[in-house]
């Protein structure tokens, strides 16, 4: 409970947008780091219901071939995040993520579409559950990355600060690892 | 997503924007048009052309157009939606007027009181929903309800808006948005804008849950029981959906709480200086940011349980998996709503007794203490479905939580001893806050203490300790809350003869009511029920009129603040002599909170000794602001 007089060092976030900056990134961890407790609640379940078991009618291969476009997708809105945080306008490059993302998404939608297992058997339930909350945040995520392009066309880079753009890449990035994590629970683990 | 910080401008130019309609009549137009296309969507991809219009499926969907024409409606399409894909906001706030309070808005005070308006709308239609129980329980027999599942959905609508949307809003998104950043010296909280459309959350909740029933009965109470729930008829979408836009509104206040509070603190407002309510923010806004969304995880498996339907909590799953994973968050809820009580009675006592706070650190150590034990005592709900071994250690930390919650009555009573009390209303509710918490956390005990539990589980006795608890706790604390900010708020002054009395009487009848719960429990009244034996229908009857003294009670205290709010006598800058930063500025506040950004420079509850002011603002900066600032009008939009 020490008391330290920060009176003299501490700027408000009006005057320091440093402070402003940190206070966003801050916020927006904390959100990423609060989805991961459903996550966790889905893991626990999947462990609980079907232990390890993977159905042999799942197949890996698809399921692989999304997680590996959400991988890239996620190195390529780490770039724009990065860049975006060092005042690098790299905003075009969302595109291309999320492009992937959709793609990960179509083939994650084609794999539904082979009902796999009947959703009546356990593993069944866990994949179409925790592969759903993994298209939910990607459909959440997409609608970001949009807004940012969109936001790009009708404000000007130079006077622009970019925190949307880090922003959203940002959650784009954490929405990944979630899809990421699922996979590996859901196929490898 | 991104927040930016509005500054006030006074542009001519920039055109003011006016919705066609009300933004509210706005958002219930366009609620129903979303309604109607996602419900419409979901019919046209049926495969089973037999259905009705409204399915599970469609109305679920049907929810989710209707909960984002809403939003939109109120406000989010111009303030949010427009400026997040890059096009100019269009949408100019009012400053002054009672409309800004009916569309959405940036100011955290106008927030707060959204939120403060939601849950006492939320209080009334639940209370009246609990008069309708308590009419029912008047006879030994069913009379109003024609079928038990309808007195159950009416114990579930209760519950849950009482919960979710006044337990939970009241203190946090209510008095946190409107009082936490003006105590920590802040002109603003860190997302304004997040903040406006959570706020609107709540209503669209409360009416979810509230209209449940014209999809069907549901009858598992506020914790949405599987495999129960998915044996009811579909009213049980709604609760899952309404408990989901009630939850995601609260998980936003504690992000937005938890991030202002850590940096946009005034400069000299330090971690050891923070005011005692905010250190309840804080420590609250954890415990949301992880069980909330634990919850919604699970409501949403829930949800898909029986939508689907699948069978993660069917006999063939995990029936006690859903019980486990509720109740882990089911006890830190509880908290959630006790911490901040906690910090109120030490933010009150202090300023109503003049006196230095007691034991400060021990108070905030009691705080946080109480959030981390908070998660090791939920498995006392269940020990009924328990083996000896793994209700021992429930029970031990059931029993430590005791402990740090003891500190805040520590800090309470140590500051009051030997003081000048002044026994005004918001003194005289905490004092009687303490006193039915206290009766609460002792009938909680008995629960606690395995063997007793399995007596008293489900009866009477444990709807008398949570309400004890709860309304012993939020209720009565909150009303104290009102009443001693309200000068703050409103610039008017309450009648302290009707203040008292009505306390007094609120009092009585409370007592009166749930004081025989335990009596009824003892005597075999079981929950859940709308019919029970005969012998128990005198001390319900009983009860029931105390119940409806006590709805008088409530109806009276409303009518008196919004009395006072409106012809109340013109209230003094700091009617109290507080030195808490709310009070080193105009009632009610400006726009942004102070003239010029203030400085802490001392503690805020040392009282007695020749302290300085502990705020300090430079007053040639005031000056300046004082010649710059307008009258009102409206607040534009970045």
């Amino acid at each position: 409970m020490a008391s330290r007089n920060l009176a003299s060092t501490t700027e408000t976030i009006e005057k320091n947008p440093v402070l402003r900056r940190k206070m966003n990134r801050f916020g927006m961890s904390v959100f990423i780091l609060s989805q991961l407790v459903p996550l966790v609640v889905l893991i626990d379940m999947r462990y609980l219901f079907v232990g390890t078991y993977v159905s042999p009618r799942a197949s890996q291969a698809i399921a692989l071939i999304a997680a590996v476009f959400m991988l890239a997708s996620l190195v390529v809105a780490w770039t724009v995040k990065s860049g975006a945080a060092h005042g690098e306008n790299r905003t075009p490059r969302l595109k291309l993520a999320g492009l992937l993302g959709v793609l990960a998404l179509l083939v994650t939608f084609y794999q539904w579409s082979l009902r796999l297992s009947p959703t009546t058997g356990r593993f069944g339930e866990v994949y179409y559950t925790m592969t759903g909350f993994a298209v939910f945040y990607a459909v959440v995520g997409l609608v970001g990355l949009l807004s940012a392009l969109s936001r790009a066309r009708f404000v000007d880079s130079a006077s622009d600060d970019h925190w949307h753009v880090e922003a959203v890449s940002y959650l784009w990035s954490g929405i990944a690892v979630i899809w990421i994590v699922t996979y590996i629970t859901l196929f490898w683990v | 997503m991104a927040q930016t910080l509005s500054t006030p401008s006074s542009s001519p130019d920039l055109k003011t924007h006016r919705a066609s309609m009300p933004p509210v009549l706005r958002g219930f137009l366009w609620a129903a048009v979303g309604f109607l296309v996602f419900n419409m969507a979901v019919d046209i991809v049926d495969p089973f052309r037999g259905h009705p219009f409204v399915t599970g499926p469609s109305a679920t969907l049907g929810w989710v157009g209707a909960l984002l024409g809403w939003l939109l409606g109120v406000g989010a399409f111009e303030g949010v939606a427009l400026p997040l894909f890059g096009y100019p906001s269009r949408w100019r706030e009012r400053t002054v007027g009672w409309r800004r309070y009916f569309e959405y808005s940036t100011d955290h005070k106008v927030i707060g009181l959204q939120y403060l308006g939601s849950a006492m709308g939320g209080f009334l239609i639940a209370g009246l929903v609990a008069l309708l129980m308590r009419w029912e329980l008047m006879s030994d027999h069913l009379t109003i309800f024609h079928y038990p599942s309808n007195y159950l959905t009416a114990v579930g609508i209760h519950g849950t808006i009482m919960m979710f949307s006044v337990a939970n809003v009241a203190l946090l998104g209510g008095f946190g948005n409107y009082m936490v950043p003006i105590m920590i010296g802040s002109r603003g909280t860190a997302f304004p804008k997040l903040s406006g459309i959570s706020v609107w959350l709540v209503p669209a909740g409360i009416l979810t849950v509230l209209f449940s029933p014209l999809l069907g009965a549901w009858t598992t109470g506020w914790r949405g029981y599987q495999p129960l729930a998915s044996q009811d008829p579909n009213g049980i979408l709604f609760y899952y959906l309404g408990v989901a836009a009630l939850t995601t509104s609260t998980f936003i206040v504690a992000l937005n709480m938890v991030t202002t509070i850590m940096f946009r603190r005034a400069p000299g407002m330090t971690w050891g200086r923070l005011p005692l309510f905010a250190w309840g923010q804080v420590t609250v806004g954890l415990l949301v940011l992880i069980w909330i969304p634990e919850i919604q995880a699970t409501f949403v498996m829930g949800l898909l349980e029986k939508l689907v339907p699948f069978n993660f909590f069917t006999a063939t799953g995990s029936v006690l998996s859903y019980l486990e994973l509720f109740w882990i968050f089911g006890h830190p809820e509880v908290y959630m709503i006790a911490v901040p009580v906690f910090a109120l009675w030490n933010e009150i006592i202090p300023v109503m007794s003049q006196k230095s706070l007691f034991a400060r650190e021990w108070a905030v150590i009691g705080l946080v203490f109480v959030m981390l034990l908070s998660g090791l005592v939920w498995a006392h709900h269940l020990f009924t479905n328990m083996r000896n071994s793994e209700i021992l250690p429930f029970a031990f930390f059931t029993e430590m939580i005791s402990i740090p919650t003891g500190f805040a009555y520590m800090a309470g009573i140590g500051t009051m001893w030997k003081g000048h009390v002044r026994l005004t209303t918001p003194m005289l509710l905490v004092l009687m806050s303490m006193f039915n918490f206290l009766i609460g956390g002792l009938t909680g005990v008995f629960l606690a203490d395995p063997i007793v539990n399995l007596q008293l589980h489900d009866t009477f006795w444990v709807v008398g300790h949570f309400h004890y608890t709860v309304i012993g706790s939020i209720v009565f604390t909150g009303l104290a809350a009102v009443y001693y900010w309200l000068p703050k708020m409103s610039g008017r002054m309450y009648s302290e003869f009707w203040g008292k009395f009505l306390a007094i009487t609120l009092f009585i009848f409370f007592n009166g009511t749930f004081s025989q719960f335990f009596l009824l429990g003892l005597h075999g009244m079981n929950r859940w029920v709308p019919a029970y034996p005969a012998y128990l229908q005198p001390m319900n009857f009983e009860v029931s009129i105390f119940a409806f003294l006590l709805g008088f009670a409530f109806v009276g205290h409303f009518v008196h603040i919004i009395w006072a709010w409106r012809k109340g006598a013109k209230a003094p800058d700091n009617p109290w002599q507080a030195r808490t930063p709310e009070w080193f500025t105009s009632s009610p506040p400006p726009r942004e909170n102070f003239p010029v950004q203030p400085e802490i420079v001392s503690s805020l509850y040392i009282y007695g000794a020749e302290q300085p002011v502990s705020v300090h603002m430079s007053a040639e900066q005031e000056l300046a602001a004082a010649r710059d600032s307008g009258e009102g009008g409206e607040y534009p939009h970045g």
